[in-house]
């Protein structure tokens, strides 16, 4: 048993290691429909309230005609600090990276907290480009740990069920 | 194949804190299943093989509604949303419940933690225990029923299905609501252990089965009849099929209402089905009851 336990905990902890090179998508939206030319652009945030230094994501849906969904396109994320005015980060975002293989997206962590314009240039393979863009603040990091808490919780109440169990009761 | 079909076979979340309990339930199921069937040296009614089949299928569907592209399509496709929520609250729990897993999971344990977990157990859950009285008050029918209609109901409200898709936490808890107050709906249904409730007849049990249709249907025939769409979240995303955001929210309506509503219905007649059975297993009236004189001048009148 003791060994199932550790084999099944150490090949799910290799499933959750390579688990955020796949963006998880939805969240809020930011850009719903935007025209480029004959296309439409719906950009999501998740989470929507992002923080210094933590990975957020950005997912995008390209619709076509009668808004079916595009899947060769080329997305690039561009993420300017508006405070200097200089973009800080830039990369492609794909179909591969994402859960939902209809969607472009891309993750990424702000480096610090701040106002940032978050810009989405599309190429589509009959030469339309385009961008459409949101600005978003970037919160300072927060230390709490939710899956700790959890883990810890679900530990406190498991020691205190046993603890129950093996105490002497007269009925 | 088609690239907008091959991508939505491809849309799989494997996600970590989904897989890791329902392979860890599997796995002390199987387990106790094993141990039992060989303890009992396969005479054992507890432990047949249906009870393991019907295990197995409700984690199988639990995983199919939270992996699957039903789990990641459900923010494009309303429909999916909807076949997801019916399998979390009415395919898993009854298959998982009939097959009477406190047991099985206790006996899948190793010995020691068996008999503390054992021991913990029915110390909670001794007829004398506050916490088993809490817990009888807690789960009456009525009040399973009200958690139940009030999540299937709160959740379809625009702005909290909305909400849901925005901030996964939120869906989660969702989820987690529907599964929860589904297994409670069908642990008086099946009457599976623990049974700390008062036992209900089957007469009292089909009616208490067939009380979730009304909500059911409502919600499903509303949104089926809806002119305009309900869920704002759908209007942006690219559509597949060329389903419209309102026809995409018709079929859902349906599926909620004929379906969801036909479950019901199949464990209703389950339900009679036993109490036909009863009826059936009863010893004959002896001779001298029904072979009077007077009962058989007027039958069925007494004298």
């Amino acid at each position: 048993m003791k060994r199932f336990l550790v084999g099944l905990l150490v090949g799910l902890g290799l499933v959750w290691g390579a688990r955020p090179l796949h963006a998880h998508g939805g969240g809020e939206i930011k850009i719903a429909k935007e025209p480029i030319g004959p296309y439409k652009m719906t950009v999501w945030m998740n989470p929507p309230q992002p923080q210094a230094g933590k990975t957020m994501h950005i997912t995008v849906g390209v619709l076509g005609e009668d808004d079916a969904p595009v899947l060769d396109a080329a997305v690039m994320m561009e993420m300017t600090d508006l405070a200097t005015g200089q973009t800080i980060l830039s990369r492609p975002a794909s179909t591969e990276r994402s859960t939902n293989k209809l969607y472009y997206e891309t993750d990424f962590a702000a480096p610090d907290s701040g106002s940032y314009e978050i810009s989405l240039h599309l190429t589509t393979l009959d030469d339309v480009s385009g961008q459409a863009a949101f600005q978003t603040e970037v919160e300072p990091a927060k230390n709490n740990n939710w899956l700790a808490v959890g883990l810890v919780g679900i530990g406190v109440v498991l020691v205190g069920f046993l603890f129950y169990a093996n105490r002497s009761v007269r009925y | 194949m088609d690239p907008v079909l091959k991508a939505v076979l491809l849309s799989w979340d494997w996600r970590v804190d989904v897989i890791i309990p329902l392979v860890l339930a599997g796995w002390l199921y199987v387990t106790g299943w094993g141990r039992l069937r060989k303890r009992t040296q396969q005479q054992s009614r507890l432990a047949v093989h249906w009870r393991l089949i019907a295990y197995i299928s409700g984690l199988f569907f639990i995983g199919l509604a939270l992996l699957s592209p039903i789990d990641v399509l459900g923010g494009q496709l309303f429909y999916f949303h909807m076949i997801q929520h019916l399998l979390l609250i009415m395919i898993a729990p009854p298959l998982l419940l009939v097959a009477n897993p406190m047991a099985f999971i206790l006996w899948g344990l190793p010995a020691g933690w068996r008999r503390k977990f054992g021991r913990g157990l029915s110390r909670l859950l001794h007829k004398d225990g506050v916490f088993r009285s809490w817990l009888r008050s807690a789960t009456t029918m009525g009040v399973v029923w009200m958690a139940w209609t009030v999540s299937l109901v709160g959740w379809h409200d625009p702005t909290a299905y909305n909400a849901a898709l925005t901030y996964d936490w939120l869906h989660d808890v969702e989820h987690l609501s529907f599964f929860l107050t589904g297994m409670l709906f069908w642990w008086h249904v099946t009457g599976a252990g623990p049974r700390i409730h008062k036992q209900v007849g089957l007469i009292g049990r089909i009616v208490f089965v067939l009380s979730a249709i009304p909500p059911n249907m409502l919600l499903g025939v509303s949104l089926a009849f809806a002119s305009e769409p309900v869920y704002t979240f759908y209007t942006a995303v690219p559509r597949i099929g060329g389903l419209s955001v309102i026809d995409d929210q018709r079929v859902g309506g349906f599926i909620m209402w004929v379906p969801g509503s036909m479950m019901y219905i199949i464990a209703a007649l389950v339900l009679v089905a036993k109490l036909l059975q009863g009826e059936e297993n009863k010893p004959p009236l002896p001779e001298t009851v029904w072979a009077e004189d007077g009962a058989i001048a007027a039958p069925g009148m007494d004298s």
